[in-house]
């Protein structure tokens, strides 16, 4: 069997509290390399990175100049892992919320070569944090617009979990993702975006668990902005030619 | 008030506008969250042109003379409105660039010292 590249894109914005929990869990998954995108906090997360790096080739560090936000983050992760040709890369968050347990589950579609973007989705198994009731009102929300606009893509066009950031993308999406990748709340838009360039996308499903500190980033009157901003994005991408690239051209 | 030649006008111009703002946005020249007021700015010419009652209507509830002047007020507040949005954003960029200049003197500082301690061996 072909030797694959993993590694794992982990986007932290003052995460201090809960990085080392995560980098900790991530010490016996021997076959994934880590990158850590330190997204210009103010707090301690770049010290417990370094220090973790030290006893761990493994790890590497990136830190953002500025703050860019989730996309800007992410993105930086993935031209990371395109620099140092990287097979596979998976997205996890950096508050503890994705469980490493699931980590060969997400990624086993991919060196199968049966999806090009597995989906770690919370809602098929319905095992753990489900999240709060009006975030998956606008989850399915998402869920039946894609399936709207793409529905006769990969396996149905049905995608459950549309906010989850537990995800894995082969050497195309990580190619696509360098290249492309949408500043704010990208998971809605990025799912919508790979349905529309026909590439095959699964779900898997994973146990969240809540987290452990600190405060999400998207709150109750952001939520509402956050619909709109979504819905116009998507939209706007579902104007572009699905026989073409990411800005539709030939 | 408004002849029928004016409402004409604004109608096609405005929709040539909007359609080209997005076919900015589909070649992504344009990012969304900066698009949002012009669009506001085109979407409320079309719905004038169409319904110039509405901007008679309008006029009179603010004591406006002239239904004209209120169109120039109204478009005037947007326009301002869009320049202090670009202000805001410029100054952050500044900044930004700032950051960005002062961190890649400190690499190629590092860098230096890096190389000079490669060629002492």
């Amino acid at each position: 069997m072909i030797f694959l590249k993993k590694i794992i894109i982990i986007p932290a914005y003052n995460e201090a509290e809960n990085i080392e929990t995560v980098l900790g869990e991530l010490e016996s998954y021997l076959d994934f390399d880590i990158v850590v995108v330190n997204d210009c906090s103010t707090d301690e997360t770049a010290k417990i990175c370094e220090s973790y790096k030290r006893n761990n080739p493994r790890i590497s560090l990136l830190n953002l100049p500025f703050n860019l936000g989730i996309g800007g983050a992410v993105q930086t992760g993935y031209i990371y892992a395109k620099r140092n040709n990287y097979d596979i890369a998976v997205q996890m968050d950096g508050d503890g919320q994705h469980d490493p347990q699931n980590l060969s589950d997400i990624v086993e579609p991919i060196i199968q070569n049966q999806a090009d973007m597995v989906i770690g989705s919370r809602f098929i198994q319905k095992s753990g944090f489900q999240s709060t009731r009006m975030r998956k009102v606008g989850i399915g929300f998402f869920s039946r617009m894609i399936k709207v606009l793409w529905g006769d893509g990969y396996g149905g066009g049905y995608i459950r979990d549309t906010t989850s950031g537990f995800r894995a993308v082969g050497k195309r999406g990580i190619m696509l993702f360098s290249d492309y990748y949408p500043a704010d709340y990208p998971e809605p838009e990025t799912n919508a975006l790979m349905m529309r360039l026909g590439y095959r996308v699964c779900e898997v499903p994973v146990t969240m668990r809540s987290r452990k500190y600190g405060r999400s980033s998207i709150g109750i009157i952001n939520s509402a902005w956050y619909m709109i901003k979504v819905t116009i994005a998507i939209l706007i991408d579902a104007l572009r030619d699905s026989r073409g690239d990411v800005h539709g051209k030939h | 008030m408004v002849s029928t030649e004016l409402q004409v006008i604004l109608l096609v111009l405005s929709i040539i506008g909007l359609v080209w703002l997005i076919r900015c946005l589909k070649n992504q020249s344009l990012e969304v969250k900066y698009t949002v007021l012009w669009f506001a700015l085109g979407v409320l010419f079309v719905i004038l042109a169409l319904f110039p009652n509405v901007l008679l209507i309008l006029s009179q509830f603010v004591h406006i003379q002239v239904p004209a002047n209120m169109l120039f007020l109204v478009g005037f507040f947007v326009l301002i409105c869009i320049s202090f949005m670009l202000t805001l954003f410029i100054s952050k960029t500044a900044a930004n660039v700032r950051r960005l200049n002062q961190e890649i003197a400190i690499l190629q500082g590092e860098l230096n010292k890096y190389h000079s301690r490669n060629e002492e061996k």
